[in-house]
């Protein structure tokens, strides 16, 4: 049952899906717009959440200080927050009259909402928690004593976290990003709370299937099929970390 | 003398009390006593991963570590190497990669460093495995790989924590061998960790028996023999 309720919907997706247009309907001016929005979007987010997040999940696993566990609950926070909420609190921050807003744009005439860059932003809010959980749990898992080795060869804490973290925590890094990146691609509350939803600036893929549902569901249904196979993708790039049942 | 160490801690969950261990040149020191008498904390005192809370540790007359003073060295400006009880090869390098790595580490160019990771392998017979990952393998050829690894970068003070406890026992003499030759022609102090009488004997040239972090008996196997201060030693020696 509970499988069928699963697949069922994908099922209609695909079997409705205007197969003989979908090449018309995708090319179309404002279908290639949104998508190459959503993918600038998707990966600025992405970049933005390795280059913080790493080190984040460095302090999470690794240093010891009072109050870690607050820290990791607020990093955890925007995972169960409805993404909607989290457009709010964006606004309330970095907004035109917001608490890092305000001066933002008094001083330097940085306006971050209803731009590309807010997009981005709100994607990278709702972003960066997956990816700081698994590199969190990637550090976790590496054997201290290989650093601990390496040190007793002389080897200074930059050239261990270079040659020897590193390449064991890539594949975390690597599991981290694309979780990341899809939740990324998908984002819809927070982008429309704090980016809007403006043509060719802030209207990503989701929002665009959202707004062409009501006139013309023919592309809506096509951008959905496309927002399908990039999860496809995404499902066989993890397959090693999701699809072996745990032993 | 080489080592010169008294080693009180309390930074881990085994607690030492004032162990002296010293070193002259060429010598092998044992440090042997019961599971969880705090043998292994002792050797990473010396490696300076764990702190002590009292005492010193100097290498070449040169302090490395006195708390009351302040001095501390870090583990990789210490001129030692360790040899930990899995070998501890990185999963990631080949053996030689592996071998190369503290050379690397102290800027080697790389072609230079492989090569000579080469020439150390080759001279203890195991040359064959260099391209090999660690998981590729034996136990004991992963012991090889790791004590060139450490003798690579030629420390002044050798730290062996068990190099044999992950290697049966038809294995263990064989190796033993090897390992006894090889450390023969290394010129530095050797520090060996274990609770095996037999590898004890054949590598070590002074025992300290350490129980409950402490220092119960220090002296050569004769002295040792003939007047054992613990049951403890008895057993070790019957």
């Amino acid at each position: 049952m509970g499988g069928l309720f699963l697949i069922i919907p994908i099922v209609a997706l695909l079997q409705r899906a205007p197969w003989s247009d979908l090449g018309g309907l995708l090319t179309d001016k404002a279908a290639t717009q949104a998508l190459r929005l959503s993918l600038v979007c998707s990966f600025g987010a992405t970049l933005l959440a390795l280059i913080t997040g790493v080190p984040l999940a460095w302090v999470l696993a690794r240093a010891n200080f009072p109050g870690r566990r607050l820290l990791r609950a607020l990093v955890i926070l925007p995972l169960i927050l409805p993404p909607v909420a989290g457009g709010v609190a964006l606004l309330l921050a970095f907004g035109r009259q917001g608490l890092v807003g305000a001066p933002l744009f008094d001083w330097l005439g940085l306006q971050l909402p209803f731009t590309t860059i807010g997009a981005m932003l709100a994607e990278t809010f709702v972003a960066l928690p997956f990816l700081v959980i698994t590199v969190e749990s990637g550090f976790r898992s590496i054997d201290r004593s290989y650093e601990d080795t390496a040190r007793t060869l002389g080897a200074k804490p930059g050239f261990i976290f270079r040659r020897i973290t590193l390449p064991l925590l890539a594949p975390s890094i690597a599991a981290g990003a694309v979780l990341a990146w899809a939740r990324a691609l998908g984002e819809f509350g927070a982008t429309i709370t704090f980016a809007g939803s403006v043509a060719g600036r802030t209207q990503t893929l989701p929002l665009a299937v959202f707004f062409d549902l009501g006139f013309d569901p023919d592309r809506a249904i096509a951008l959905s099929v496309v927002l399908v196979f990039i999860s496809i993708l995404i499902l066989v790039s993890l397959r090693e970390r999701w699809l072996t049942p745990l032993r | 003398m080489i080592l010169d160490a008294l080693i009180s801690t309390n930074a881990e969950e085994f607690q030492l009390v004032d162990i002296k261990i010293t070193a002259e040149v060429n010598e092998t020191i044992v440090i042997i006593g019961p599971n969880g008498s705090g043998k292994t904390t002792a050797l990473r005192t010396i490696a300076g991963l764990t702190k002590l809370s009292a005492g010193r540790i100097s290498i070449d007359s040169k302090d490395v570590e006195d708390p009351e003073r302040g001095v501390w060295v870090a583990p990789e400006n210490r001129p030692i190497a360790m040899v930990m009880q899995e070998a501890n090869l990185f999963p990631h390098l080949s053996a030689r990669a592996n071998v190369a790595f503290g050379l690397e580490a102290q800027g080697v160019p790389r072609r230079e460093a492989q090569a000579r990771a080469n020439e150390i392998l080759s001279l203890l017979e195991m040359g064959h495995v260099a391209k090999l990952r660690p998981r590729q393998l034996s136990g004991g050829e992963g012991q090889m790989v790791a004590l060139a690894r450490a003798l690579i970068i030629e420390p002044r003070v050798l730290l062996l924590d068990e190099p044999f406890s992950s290697l049966d026992a038809t294995n263990r003499s064989d190796m033993g061998q090897k390992f006894r030759s090889v450390l023969d022609d290394y010129s530095g102090a050797r520090v060996l960790v274990t609770h095996d009488p037999v590898e004890a004997s054949s590598l070590g040239d002074h025992f300290v028996v350490i129980e409950d972090g402490r220092v119960v008996q220090s002296g050569s196997a004769n002295e040792l023999r003939n007047n054992p201060k613990t049951r403890y030693v008895v057993d070790l020696l019957s």
